[in-house]
């Protein structure tokens, strides 16, 4: 007797396509697949913990209204990715002064409590901030690569840059905080 | 003995972790004796578990119901702003027609009102074939970057009017 067929995923092309054909629930579908990685991404790059909510919403809203723009060059989530950093950016920004990460910061006060659930570990934490000090284009490459095992042309893609400047980056990013771990 | 560059086997760490490379048997051997290298792995193993307990435990739902929420206030937004123009449109219409009907004595402006009344009985697709005969475009002259008509108060929508007169 043939097993009863099991409905695969949609795609993420397909669910956006469905999504700019005005079927609501396809946007639940992706968000519900990539907000947990889109969180990840942005506390790694140093968002506050109270703040990654308020984050992850306006890349979602932000991506749906221009959901159009999306070039399937690179994968939905690394689009994402790209908005949700532009929105730390803006995060920072307004923020200016109430929180400066620097490299000479590794050993400052941290300025997220910890949260067993999130991180406990202290050196992950510093770890943390030396992510986010790190120059914006580094940062990004770095946590691509090393979290999304993203290969070097999807990262250009993604970064509307070059294979090799992306290398580039992901290599002074390891060269920087290695010198901050010593 | 290949020689191994330090940075050629750092440069592959994130891609082998991913299970998307392999090291080659020199690569191992290199790993295994090289301090470089290891504390590097350490380095990249850290920063590879940053936030794995936040995504696990990541509940989507909150986001879900707001964005969808947001979306669908635009929505509506948009929806209504559309009624309102072809409502616009269509009283612009009836007014140009009204005021520059052959045989017309002319009238001094603002010496009159008219009451566009006829334009109740007309549904929303009536209206936008009005709108679209419209010259100038309506479209023209709705304020852009997000102004609203809703916004506009009886002498702004007046002057609207107005301009389509010429």
């Amino acid at each position: 007797m043939p097993e009863p067929a099991v409905p695969t995923p949609s795609s993420d092309p397909e669910l956006a396509a469905r999504f700019l054909g005005g079927e609501e629930r396809a946007a639940a579908e992706l968000m519900e697949r990539h907000a947990p990685a889109v969180a990840r991404f942005l506390y790694s790059a140093g968002a506050d913990r109270d703040d990654l909510d308020d984050l992850v919403q306006e890349t979602f809203f932000r991506a749906f209204r221009r959901l159009d723009t999306w070039r399937q060059e690179s994968g939905f989530r690394s689009w994402l990715f790209t908005i949700a950093s532009n929105q730390l950016k803006d995060a920072v920004r307004r923020r200016k002064g109430m929180r400066v990460l620097s490299l000479e910061g590794w050993d400052a006060p941290h300025t997220t409590a910890p949260d067993a659930v999130v991180e406990a570990d202290e050196t992950a934490e510093r770890l943390r901030q030396g992510i986010a000090a790190l120059p914006r284009l580094q940062r990004e490459v770095f946590l691509r690569r090393v979290q999304g095992g993203e290969d070097y042309a999807a990262i250009a893609a993604a970064l509307g840059t070059t294979a090799g400047a992306a290398r580039v980056h992901y290599h002074h990013a390891v060269k920087r905080l290695k010198e901050l771990a010593r | 003995m290949t020689e191994i560059h330090c940075e050629l086997v750092q440069d592959r760490m994130p891609m082998v972790a991913a299970g998307r490379e392999r090291w080659s048997d020199a690569e191992a051997r290199h790993l295994a004796g090289c301090e470089e290298c290891t504390a590097v792995q350490r380095l990249l193993a850290g920063a590879g578990r940053l936030g794995q307990g936040l995504e696990a435990h990541y509940d989507p739902a909150p986001v879900v119901a707001r964005v969808t929420a947001r979306l669908r206030t635009e929505h509506a937004g948009t929806s209504r702003r559309l009624r309102v123009l072809a409502a616009l449109a269509a009283a612009a219409a009836v007014t140009v027609a009204v005021l520059t009907w052959p045989g017309r004595a002319p009238v001094p402006v603002g010496a009159e009102r008219i009451f566009l009344t006829e334009l109740d009985s007309l549904d929303t697709a009536e209206l936008a074939i009005l709108a679209d005969q419209l010259a100038p475009p309506l479209a023209d002259l709705v304020p852009s970057e997000g102004g609203d008509l809703l916004d506009l108060d009886s002498t702004q929508l007046e002057r609207v009017l107005r301009s389509l007169e010429g």
